[in-house]
């Protein structure tokens, strides 16, 4: 991989890449730093890329990176209580409304598992298959987590 | 009457039973109005999650920040000092790079929507500038910017989706699409350029004077019009596909792999043209309008390409 690989590929994925992540830590701030723990490991593995689907490379070490921070700082607890982050995603120009911001924040309260297996497949859009593979699961567990995310998150916008 | 737990519903929500689960599961809810409220409720909420924003767009100065943790693996110290300069000009490049955005009125573009049929993706996007990405996801989204004075415009019908820029007035914008790899894509601009990456699928598009670059991507059927826009194609051809492109001035740049089999079909009245995929080697045509016709392998692909006065180069690239 050139220098200018390295930068295409950066400009192709880095959105996604600060898009999930943002919504996985609520901090922009955080967001940034797992975009950069990303893309150095990125570069710093190049050569363990053995070809194939480079988004799906990528995605898995976006998710290696997120949970390995949730686990060893415990961020997503930090802000489960933090207005102020969720406040930062939702007053986006196209997030402004009030039913984005409860779900928003309804988000927040799901355990970490559930929550990065709801937020990959049903706000990413990405397949069980896919998540159990970036999650080092069974797929069984995926769906499993998945479906007590949604009923977790359904109690809670019902409260 | 046993109510349905919330794994099978969930599990007919996503489409995961088998035939007879999905029969019983069905005949329970046309008689139980419980059950039933209870699958209508986690639809809205999967659909509330699917319409949630996505692709916040990150700072600009990201790009500098990644460089500079490259950087300090090399030598941390290097890294501090380079990283507070780079930071320093990032931030008066960042100033200066939003200056003309907000001299031009612009305002954020932010759409997303699943596509789950096959489909085309026909896109008007008037001056902008377009780059299309294709991606594994079944799921579209449309980001950057349009003048003030323009706003997005996306209607479904049946298998086809539209994508335009409606309104007028306001300097060009910039739209950068994501669409699902195997779609087909119609799109029309112009004077704004077009990129396009990564796509598996039939691919039109016409610009007046924006150039249009395809790369990375297998064309079906592709056609390519502009008036006086640069064309540059550097993509794999499916087999028996049909690759087009039309320019009056615009100069046409082809780069295809040597083991790439098709025949080829090229027409210029003034422009030159250069052949390096044959080893013949440059080529001149016998006479203006006349047309230059050569084959590589076998095969039913074929490539057309025609200029007025624009040039022409059919150049090899290295198989990715």
């Amino acid at each position: 991989m050139t220098e200018a690989d390295f930068r295409a590929l950066y400009e192709e994925h880095s959105a996604w890449v600060y898009s999930l992540s943002l919504r996985m830590t609520s901090d922009p701030q955080a967001a940034g730093e797992v975009v950069q723990d990303v893309f150095v490991r990125a570069w710093r593995k190049r050569a363990l890329f053995r070809g194939g689907n480079i988004g799906a490379w990528l995605r898995r070490m976006t998710v290696n990176v997120l949970l390995n921070r949730a686990r060893s700082e415990r961020r997503w607890q930090q802000h489960h209580a933090d207005g102020a982050a969720v406040a930062e995603i939702a007053t986006r120009p196209h997030a402004a409304t009030e039913d984005t911001m409860e779900l928003e924040r309804a988000l927040k309260t799901l355990p970490a598992g559930a929550r990065t297996v709801l937020i990959l497949h049903d706000i990413e859009g990405y397949k069980m298959s896919d998540i159990a593979r970036d999650t080092g699961t069974a797929v069984g567990t995926v769906k499993s987590q998945l479906y007590r995310a949604r009923r977790l998150l359904r109690d809670a916008l019902e409260q | 009457m046993e109510h349905l737990d919330s794994e099978i519903l969930n599990a007919h929500l996503d489409g995961l039973l088998s035939e007879a689960e999905r029969e019983r599961a069905a005949a329970h809810l046309s008689l139980c109005e419980s059950c039933h409220g209870e699958l209508r409720r986690y639809q809205r909420l999967t659909q509330r999650l699917r319409d949630l924003p996505h692709d916040f767009v990150p700072p600009a100065d990201l790009w500098q920040r990644v460089q500079a943790r490259r950087a300090a693996g090399r030598t941390w110290r290097y890294a501090a000092r380079a990283a507070a300069l780079i930071a320093l000009l990032a931030g008066a490049f960042v100033a200066l790079e939003m200056l003309p955005d907000i001299a031009r009125a612009q305002k954020p573009v932010q759409q997303t929507f699943d596509v789950v049929e096959p489909a085309t993706i026909k896109v008007f996007a008037r001056q902008a500038d377009v780059k299309v990405v294709g991606w594994t996801r079944r799921r579209v989204t449309v980001t950057g910017t349009l003048p003030k004075q323009q706003r997005l415009d996306i209607s479904r019908q049946g298998a086809q989706v539209e994508i335009r820029s409606l309104g007028k007035g306001g300097k060009a914008g910039r739209l950068h699409l994501r669409i699902p790899r195997g779609y087909a894509l119609q799109l029309e601009t112009t004077s704004g350029d077009v990129r396009a990456d990564s796509l598996h699928g039939s691919v039109a598009v016409s610009t007046g004077g924006g150039d249009v670059d395809i790369a990375k991507s297998v064309l079906e059927q592709t056609h390519v019009k502009t008036v006086s826009g640069a064309v540059t194609i550097a993509a794999d051809l499916a087999e028996n596909s049909d690759t087009r492109v039309d320019s009056r001035t615009g100069r046409v740049a082809l780069y295809m792999t040597r083991n790439q089999a098709a025949n080829y079909q090229i027409t210029t009245f003034g422009g030159k043209v250069i052949n390096e995929l044959t080893p013949k080697g440059a080529t001149d045509l016998p006479a203006p309008g006349r047309a230059l016709v050569f084959s590589i392998g076998t095969g039913g692909t074929r490539v057309a390409v025609g200029t007025y006065s624009g040039d022409i180069s059919l150049l090899p690239r290295k198989a990715p």
